[in-house]
């Protein structure tokens, strides 16, 4: 047989070798005269008998090696086998057969034994090929192929030697075999479609195991893109897609935070670290004022309300829809961008038991810094001071016998007297907390039944004490082919939560955790000497703060929360090319809350007082959808016909009391019957859609996809009851374009461009409609019922709109070492909702019109790299997401909308901050009497030592030298330049690393703390940034911090530069170190695998901000972006888990 | 045999999609609120318009919450001690801004009650009398409170829009700015006239609070004395005299909570305690800071009063100035204005020197500090005795008529526990009327409208930083920029 040294993965393994072993022979030749030579061996007896007439070399070959034990070995570019011969010999030595054949040919031929190796290379080529290797030997190396991922063997996998034709496929389990000539130096390459290539130095080894990874952007990967799937290299739009590795590298407690830095475009913010608390996703930017930014979440095909019931180990990929092509299928819900998690299913096989346990503890990230107890003494004794010196009093006295006294124990404090409290509170509500997860799972199958079900238990203590959060939930989901045209998918995932620990969120006086744990002077302490709370309360020295250890202690607030989310889906083939597919749901579920102060002196309430809530959801959905599928030669046809309904009702019922008698038991059964306030009430909305999408490729080259979706909403108003959403989209594969054949490097390069429109319809229920407020009046000491108006009705109103345009290209190049994926956006989103001011002589300040007009543009990079590709291994996935938001139009005039700290104004992005500009203090009595003075003439103006603030205008539209509104401007963006986020994976042998970051640059953090931290009160503690005060023009600071002054003046606490906070900062979101225990071993401890790992989360930060998080937004309100109110902060954590397959 | 079945579950299938398809579309879309109602739904019953009336009655608590910075803290006799409250503040040193929440919000306020009795009186056209039983006492009633809601627009703002049926957001932005004297004689004097014909002489039993007979008098009597008047007002204000009115024998029992529909009540706005958002804030507002107290007053005031909870507010403090106005053993001082007080066991406590807060009023002082049940009283009787007195005064053309005038201001003055004047002449008789009502109504909202009215703002107010264009705020930025027209609704003179 012959062997062509350029075809297949099964050349001839030993050619090297003899090669090398004619070293000597080569030499011979260099110094001779002959161009042939053998070893007298088998080619010196044998004798071959040919006789044949005008056939091709390639016959004559076939001949020889039929008639004898030689064979050839030749490079099909070199040798002309169809050149026609003859010869005529009889038992002839094969060295004149092929001096017959051969000779004024140009081609050499050398035998050893029983080869014949034909070449056209000079001889001298030859003898360095030869050279290169000084100890040729030869080993066989096997080995076992397994999916990284599942750990199930692959069968068909390409394993080559580097540089070489040497290869083999793996078997049906996993199995290959595969020789190797120069095992020092050989390098195996591992590869199969949709998966990353794998390179492994042989370096010795006989056995090599090797597990492949599903590669990210593997163009083969499904995509689902809404009422159907794709495949990434026929998708028109712009999805981004998270997949089960990621999933499991991070070890999130909730979905949201696993999409963290991974999606270019997407932007996602642990802005609240509540334990289950979900992070704000933001996809391509605000585009709304008044109707929110969530995206829609849709699980196995089901939109739903919140992910709050998923555990986030149950999900198989997480695909984001960004651009309207790909979002205007789900019409006037789409403009947000869509979320679609899929969910594990089986697959056909023996059962796979997976048991995975985690356990970790948690530590808060990072705490503001306050004065300590002796920082605060000193500002307290010179805020008493200043203030004394403007009210004129006299100061020569003692500071306890001023008009206005420095409290004693700030004068202790400064005496250095022992024993003086120096608490710090943070320390006080804080801890280190620990969470634990488990999570069983079974999948396995036949072709008939699939299925997959996993159980999981996470309890997760707060960083703050006494709060935590525990979930159960399952998720069972069965596949079944009841006959050959109809199956039957279920998606099944019940759940139960339970949530306790008040909301510790706040800033200044009042009763939450952190606002008081922040604000307190470190002066008392936290407990009596007898155990009870202190009461910090009425004492000159601190302000009435209810004690925050009192608040996370002694406070109930327990909810618990049962869902249940259920669909089921059969789908019927019609024919081959059409199905049929019915699917119907239900997301239920019911939440209790019990609310609880008791009576205690340091919580300063005047009574106990609770309250019990309840709250019951139900969305149902059906849909009816029709798939046509038809490939006619190079045409491919896909088409979507679809009818769906969906209806919303949630009732809620809440009753309060302040009868309690005592604080033993927290529930309203305790009030006898007294109730204080209570309500229930309902609210519902319905949605009937009807959709169709049509996908045209041709030649795997041109794409075409359109949709058309048409959305009526019972939260429209009467006059706009239906809406109509289409879209369109392009792509051209030009790598696949015969011009670019050649082009070796490049794998992928394709170009998209779409257009569409979408809606966004979160306007509330009933905001169409001019309902009333239940409200009572005393008469007779009794409260009597009535009514006053809510709103005026507005027919009209009708969801948002957004036009949305995306440009895009997808570029793969070196064997996918690297590729590329580029989106630039345009979105206009029109008839914003907007509180639209009205005269109040109409009975109400504003009504809700369609009217603004907000556009974001964007640039977006996501590129892949495999850095190195050997035994080890580095990946690199980084993206980056630059965009810019701009109020294009507000209300009839375009009045900007001022919301206190923020102004939303046309041509700025959406809720700017809008305040004083802060320029330093007056240092000396010159700079201060050229001004500007805060509020001239009163109490209150500025004086030497002062905040002094830059004086843009006045009420004649010119500078006046007074600070007052009319020097507000816009001081700083909430939203950063750019965001980006990246991923390095490592990979030696079993060892895997992954480290994840993200970071923000660019934006300002409105901090509300700072407000307080630097309201220069002396009951209240002070940020340590505020330190180095003015005290004289002598003693002058640090130049910027005015001087302390309880009573303040010159308008300090005007919101201005000082309270904001540059936003840019680096988290590493998590770092995961997980080490596979090779099959062999496992398979002795008779268990599949066994995978054991250590994540850390969030374990750095690098950042300026003072804040508990730079990741900060108060409220879901776009007009009031970006602002720190001390939230429940983020924590870091270590966890060690193991997870074991059976 | 096995096409059959398909075809069958094929017919299946649709016909379930079509029935669902069918059976979801008839008003599937059209969701009205069950948990509230649509005002299409009202105006149906009587009880309807009751309910929509005490709509009214409860915009009055937004109205009044505030009114005290209005009628005491602008004039002479109130300082705002706490500083932090700068609104406040620049009320009470006349640099008020045309963006102050407070302007805003009793210009909303009061439009917004207007609006509702609008819709009543809009509605009530149609209503027939054998369904509507009431339809005479509820035009009685929504005239009463329109004309009280333009009483107090006019008095703040000067001239304001004239709206007397409900409209549309287009109509209100041509809506020009009326003139004070025209909303007096179309609107205020008219309604208050209809009001008095067919409001009750008394509300008795759990109609107690609403409107009366009595109330529209009365008011009518001060509008009256407000446009000068004087010859309507002794005539009304006569009649008020009549009705059974009479004084509370001891001014102390006007402070008593437990009952605050007694012979002096003619017209409150309502408050009830028990922390389902019917309170008054006017205890906290009014009771002095703690913090700045200092323990030992602080306690011995929380002890006198059993005050729970530990916010107040630092607001209505008297000036020591007008402390000293009162004339030894006037009954009324302790509890109007003092320095100091009278712990549970009798003792004087005085407030500690340096405090921020010199003196209190305890005219509001109760037994919780939020939510109080202290009404607002926007007519007591004896506010009717010293109008009565003045607008005789200034019809006297004898000493005759003068000291009969002086016999009603003495009623007031005798209850204080002081002696009667007589024989004063007109202007010293003026000054004196004026003087009694700064001293019985301190922190009632009168002050500042009574020197407004009677021209003496400047005179008293000077000191302070008044200007004279400033007998009228600056009506809100937010109305002149919504409407943006200064050829018919621009800011008043001198903002």
């Amino acid at each position: 047989m012959k062997k062509n040294l350029n075809q297949g993965v099964q050349s001839y393994p030993c050619l090297k070798k003899l090669i090398m072993e004619l070293r000597i022979v080569f030499l011979l030749i260099l110094a001779g005269v002959s161009n042939v030579f053998a070893t007298p061996t088998y080619s010196q007896s044998a004798r071959i008998s040919l006789d044949m007439e005008n056939k091709s070399l390639e016959k004559v070959m076939d001949e020889i090696e039929d008639k004898s034990e030689f064979y050839f070995l030749f490079n099909q570019r070199q040798i002309d086998i169809e050149r026609t011969v003859s010869v005529d010999v009889e038992n002839t030595l094969i060295d004149g057969i092929l001096s017959q054949l051969f000779d004024g040919t140009g081609v050499n031929y050398f035998i050893l034994d029983r080869q014949i190796l034909l070449t056209t290379d000079p001889l001298e080529s030859l003898v360095e090929f030869t050279n290169e290797k000084e100890n040729p030997q030869q080993i066989t190396v096997t080995g076992t192929i397994t999916d990284a991922s599942t750990g199930e063997p692959m069968p068909g996998v390409n394993v080559l030697v580097k540089g070489t034709a040497t290869g083999a496929l793996t078997d049906a389990n996993g199995k290959y075999t595969l020789p190797v000539s120069d095992p020092q130096n050989a390098v195996l390459v591992f590869s199969f479609i949709g998966y990353g290539t794998t390179e492994i130095p042989v370096a010795g080894q006989t056995v090599i195991n090797a597990s492949l990874k599903a590669t990210v952007t593997g163009l083969d990967e499904v995509v689902v893109i809404g009422y159907g799937t794709a495949k990434r290299a026929d998708l028109t739009g712009s999805v981004g897609s998270v997949n089960t590795d990621v999933l499991q590298e991070v070890k999130v407690t909730n979905v949201e935070q696993a999409l963290m830095g991974q999606i270019a475009g997407v932007q996602v913010r642990p802005n609240d670290g509540t334990p289950g608390q979900a992070a704000q996703i933001v996809i391509r930017g605000v585009g709304s004022i008044s109707a929110g930014s969530d995206p829609l979440y849709v699980v196995d095909g089901f939109p739903v309300e919140d992910l709050q019931g998923l555990n986030p180990t149950d999900i198989e990929n997480i695909d984001i829809l960004k651009d309207a092509s790909a979002t205007a299928i789900y019409g006037s819900r789409g403009s947000n961008g869509v979320v679609i998690i899929t969910t594990k299913r089986g697959i056909v096989g023996n059962a796979q038991i997976h048991l995975d346990i985690s356990s970790g503890l948690q530590k808060v990230a990072q705490l503001p810094h306050y004065m300590n107890a002796e920082e605060q003494a000193i500002y307290a004794y010179w805020s008493a001071y200043f203030r004394n010196i403007d009210d004129g009093n006299d100061v020569s006295g003692p500071p306890n016998e001023w008009a206005f006294k420095c409290p004693q124990i700030v004068l202790d404090i400064l005496d250095g007297k022992p024993g003086t409290p120096d608490t710090d509170w943070f320390d006080e509500v804080m801890q280190v907390a620990p969470i634990t997860r488990y999570n069983l799972s079974v999948s396995g199958g036949t072709d008939n039944i699939k299925y997959a079900i996993s159980g999981e238990y996470l309890d997760q203590e707060g960083i703050i004490i006494n709060s935590s959060f525990q979930r159960y939930t399952i998720q069972t989901n069965i596949d079944g082919q009841l006959t050959k045209k109809l199956s039957v998918k279920l998606s099944l995932n019940p759940s139960y939560i339970i949530d306790i620990g008040p909301d510790p969120s706040g800033t200044g006086y009042g009763t939450t955790i952190l606002g008081n744990a922040a604000s307190i002077n470190p002066y008392v302490p936290v407990y009596n000497e007898d155990g009870s709370y202190f009461n910090i309360e009425g004492l000159p020295e601190v302000g009435n703060f209810p004690n925050p250890v009192a608040l996370a202690n002694e406070q109930i607030d327990e909810i618990k929360r049962l869902a249940i989310r259920g669909n089921i889906m059969a789908e019927y083939a019609i024919f081959d090319e059409l199905k049929l597919s019915v699917m119907a749901g239900i997301d239920a579920n019911s939440r209790n809350r019990i609310y609880f102060v008791p009576l205690i002196e340091a919580l300063q309430r005047s009574t106990a007082s609770g309250s019990a809530s309840n709250n019951m959801g139900r969305n149902w959905i059906t849909e009816y959808t029709l798939n046509y599928n038809k490939s006619i030669g190079e045409h491919q046809i896909t088409g979507l016909l679809g009818y769906t309904v969906q209806a919303n009702e949630s009732l809620s019922t809440s009753m309060q009391s302040n009868a309690y008698p005592n604080n033993l038991v927290p529930y309203l059964s305790a009030v006898s019957g007294v109730i204080n306030d209570g309500s229930s009430s309902i609210s519902e909305w319905s949605l009937i859609s009807y959709l169709g999408r049509i996908n045209y490729v041709y030649k795997s080259r041109y794409y075409l996809t359109a949709s058309l979706r048409t959305d009526g909403s019972s939260r429209f108003g009467a006059e706009n009851k239906y809406g109509w959403f289409p879209s369109a989209a392009l792509a051209w594969r030009v790598s696949e374009e015969n011009f670019l054949r050649d082009v070796n490097f490049l794998e992928t390069l394709k170009l998209r461009a779409s257009f569409g429109i979408t809606g966004n319809n979160n306007i509330g229920n009933y905001e169409h409609l001019a309902t009333i407020n239940n409200i009572t009046y005393p008469l007779a000491n009794q409260p009597i019922g009535g009514f006053l108006p809510q709103r005026l009705s507005n027919p009209n109103l009708t969801w948002e709109t957004q036009k949305s345009i995306n440009l895009g290209f997808d570029l793969s190049i070196f064997t996918g070492r690297l590729s590329l994926v580029v989106d630039y956006f345009n979105s206009k989103n029109e008839d914003l909702l907007l509180d639209v001011n009205i005269p109040s002589i109409t009975g109400f300040s504003s009504t809700i019109q369609n009217i603004g007009k907000v556009q974001n543009t964007g640039l977006e990079f996501l590129v892949n790299t495999v850095n190195i590709q050997s035994k080890f291994n580095w990946t690199t996935d980084f993206n980056i997401s630059f965009y810019r938001n701009e109020v294009l139009k507000l209300g009839p005039k375009g009045d900007p909308i001022i919301s206190s700290r923020h102004i939303t104004m046309i041509g700025e992005p959406i809720g700017v901050f809008y305040g004083l500009t802060y320029d330093g203090i007056f240092e000396t009595q010159e700079e201060f009497e050229e001004g500007p003075i805060y509020n001239p003439g009163a109490r209150n103006r500025t004086r030497l030592g002062d905040a002094k603030f830059v004086d843009y205008s006045g009420p004649d539209g010119v500078p006046d030298n007074v600070i007052n509104s009319y020097d507000r401007v816009i001081i700083g963006s909430p939203y950063p330049d750019f965001y980006y986020g990246m991923t390095n994976r490592f990979s030696y042998q079993n060892f895997t690393l992954s480290v994840a970051l993200q970071g923000v640059y660019g934006n300002s953090i409105g901090s509300l703390a700072r407000t307080v931290g630097l309201r220069s009160e002396f009951r209240v503690n002070q940020l340590a940034l505020a330190n180095n005060f003015w005290i004289s023009e002598e003693e002058p600071g640090d130049g910027n911090t005015p001087r302390p002054n309880d009573e303040p003046t010159g308008g300090i606490r005007e919101w201005s530069t000082r309270h904001l906070e540059d936003g840019s900062y680096l988290r590493i979101n998590n770092i995961s170190l997980s080490y596979q225990l090779p099959n062999s071993i496992s398979q002795k401890l008779s268990i599949n695998s066994l995978r054991v790992y250590i994540i850390a989360n969030n374990p750095f930060i690098f950042t300026d901000t003072e804040g508990f998080n730079p990741d900060v937004n108060r409220s879901g309100d776009s007009l009031y972006p970006g602002e720190d109110n001390n939230n429940y902060p983020l924590a870091k954590s270590l966890s060690l888990g193991f997870n074991i397959g059976f | 045999m096995k096409n059959t079945v398909i075809k069958q579950s094929i017919s299946i299938v649709v016909l379930i999609l079509s029935i669902l398809v069918l059976s979801c579309k008839k008003d599937f879309l059209e969701i009205l609120p069950e948990s509230t109602v649509t005002v299409d739904y009202l105006f149906k019953t009587d009880k309807d318009y009751t309910d929509a009336m005490l709509g009214a009655y409860r915009v009055l608590h937004d109205v009044y919450d505030d009114f005290w910075e209005f009628g005491d803290l602008r004039g002479d006799d109130c300082i705002q001690s706490a500083l932090r409250q700068t609104d406040r503040v620049r009320v009470d040193q006349f640099i008020v801004d045309v963006n102050d929440a407070l302007t805003r919000n009793f210009w909303e306020d009061n439009y917004r009650a207007i609006t509702q009795v609008n819709l009543i009186l809009f509605k009530l056209e149609e209503a027939d009398q054998a369904i509507i039983t009431n339809k005479e006492l509820y035009i009685g009633e929504a005239k009463f409170i329109r004309a009280l809601s333009y009483f107090n627009l006019v008095r703040v703002f000067g001239d304001v829009p004239m709206i007397t049926a409900p409209i549309t957001s287009e109509e209100a932005l041509v809506t020009p700015r009326e003139d004070t004297d025209r909303i007096y004689d179309d609107i205020i004097i008219p309604d208050l006239l209809e009001a008095e014909a067919k409001l009750p002489e008394i509300h008795s039993g759990e109609n107690m609070g609403r409107a009366t007979k009595g109330a529209a008098k009365s008011l009518l009597g001060k509008v009256y004395l407000t446009v000068h008047d004087f010859v309507n007002a002794e005539a009304k204000l006569l009649e008020v005299t009549s009705m059974g009115y009479a004084l509370l024998d001891n001014f102390e029992n006007l402070f008593n909570f437990d009952n605050e529909h007694h012979s002096e009540y003619i017209f409150d706005i309502e408050y009830i305690d028990g922390d389902i958002g019917l309170g008054s804030s006017f205890t906290r507002d009014f009771i002095g800071e703690f913090q700045d107290f200092g323990a030992v007053f602080r306690d011995k005031l929380m002890e006198l009063y059993n005050i729970q909870g530990r916010e107040s507010g630092g607001a209505g403090t008297p000036s020591l100035d007008f402390i000293d106005l009162f004339e030894p053993n006037d009954l009324r001082q302790y509890r109007t204005a003092t320095t100091g007080i009278f712990d549970i066991n009798g003792v004087w406590v005085e407030i500690p020197v340096g405090s921020q807060v010199k003196a209190i009023c305890q005219k509001y002082c109760d037994a919780v500090v939020t939510d109080c049940r202290t009404n607002w009283r926007i007519i007591r009787y004896a506010d009717v005795l010293l109008m009565l007195a003045e607008a005789m005064n200034e019809n006297a053309t004898n000493q005759g008529e003068i000291n009969e005038a002086l016999n009603y201001l003495n009623q007031v003055r005798t209850r204080a526990g002081l002696a009667g004047y007589s024989d004063l002449t007109q202007a010293e008789a003026r000054d004196k009327i004026l003087m009694e009502r700064r001293l019985e109504l301190y922190l009632e909202g009168h002050r500042w409208f009574d020197l407004v009215r009677t021209g003496n703002a400047m005179n008293f107010c000077e000191p302070f930083g008044m200007q004279p264009y400033m007998t009228v705020f600056p009506v809100p930025q937010s109305q002149i920029e919504v409407i943006n027209d200064p050829t018919i609704f621009p800011q008043n003179q001198g903002y």
